[in-house]
């Protein structure tokens, strides 16, 4: 239910994306060719989802924060026609867990950004206990995906952009079973996590030093 | 961020912020299928937040203004260039600063919000957003 937008506008985020960037992408071959499965990505810049989803090749719906629908019309117009799902962060949100449980049924993507948020320093931050509870409740393939260098080019704490060298790397998909209990899922909550941790952390690429102190962000 | 230590020793944060509060939410459909709920954040008015030890009050003059315990408090969360804090009664305030970092705001609120948890003998916080939750 993605409608005819959703290739043109896959296609224009990975063009402005590698305009932006000239990020150099591998792994797109690890994205399953059919059935549903979870994409799960760090979140370093605002670049991020030009990169993930535009080099994605099948339909992938995200999980975007909800102030982003209302911070203007265009974003409102725009957000649903890449299918974007609103997360309200302030609050539970059972419905977007719907809304990606039904894009899986009907055998699309869903993308999560681990974290809930970008990072403010460049580091892998926790994950968020209800992104990993989707995974494990929804027992489908979870493909890491890993952009390194893109706070190097946009942090979070600036409006300004920089040249630097950007990594988009995609890797073997993660089985993770079905945790059908509330019990099971916590139960395997941590060691997810890590498992995930890990395989994002495999995928990075180390930036090159960078030329302001670590840290800038508060 | 304004920092004042009062006579009993205790120290004070405040700042001066564009205070709005959410009026609605509406549902985001399209192609006929329900996609989400997004807030709908009413006008926003110069305002002020107050951190202590205990408690964040904030004052804009309008009606949702107040004072919280730290215990009280749902959720924390920077949104873009926002702070935004979940309340009692399922009231939801956002904080624009004036010339001060959301970041900085979002730190101070959750180490209080962490110690007037281990205070309390709730627990250590392990997650701050979409609410609260101790480990």
């Amino acid at each position: 239910m993605t409608g005819a937008w959703y290739p043109f506008f896959r296609v224009t985020l990975k063009w402005v994306g590698l305009a932006l960037t000239r990020a150099k992408i591998s792994g797109v071959a690890h994205i399953p060719r059919k059935g549903p499965f979870l994409l799960v990505a760090n979140h370093e810049s605002i670049l991020d989802p030009f990169l993930v989803q535009g080099n994605c090749p099948r339909t992938t719906h995200f999980f975007a924060k909800s102030t982003q629908f209302t911070a203007n019309a265009v974003f409102g117009w725009f957000l649903p026609r890449v299918a974007a799902i609103p997360a309200r962060r302030y609050r539970v949100d059972p419905q977007s867990v719907r809304t990606a449980l039904r894009a899986l049924e009907r055998g699309d993507g869903v993308g999560i950004y681990l974290e809930g948020e970008r990072s403010w320093e460049g580091e892998l931050q926790p994950f968020r206990r209800g992104s990993i509870r989707l995974i494990l409740g929804a027992g489908v393939p979870v493909v890491p995906c890993c952009v390194s260098g893109s706070y190097d080019a946009w942090p979070r704490w600036t409006r300004s952009r920089w040249r630097a060298p950007v990594h988009l790397r995609y890797g073997e998909p993660l089985e993770f079973g079905v945790h059908d209990t509330r019990a099971a899922r916590e139960a395997a909550l941590e060691a997810c996590a890590e498992r995930l941790a890990g395989a994002l952390r495999e995928l990075r690429v180390e930036p090159p030093p960078r030329p302001w102190p670590t840290g800038g962000g508060a | 961020m304004t920092r004042a230590t009062r006579d009993d020793g205790t120290v004070r944060y405040s700042a001066r912020a564009e205070v709005s509060w959410r009026v609605a939410e509406q549902a985001v459909w399209y192609r006929g299928v329900l996609r989400g709920f997004v807030e709908t954040m009413g006008p926003a008015a110069p305002g002020t937040i107050t951190v202590d030890r205990d408690t964040v009050s904030v004052e804009d003059g309008r009606a949702g203004a107040g004072r919280w315990r730290h215990l009280e408090v749902r959720a924390v969360q920077a949104a873009s260039r926002s702070l935004q804090l979940s309340l009692p009664g399922d009231r939801l305030v956002q904080l624009r600063f004036l010339g001060d970092s959301p970041r900085r705001w979002e730190i101070l609120m959750r180490r209080l919000i962490s110690d007037a948890y281990e205070g309390a003998g709730r627990g250590r916080v392990v997650e701050f957003q979409p609410r609260i939750t101790t480990g």
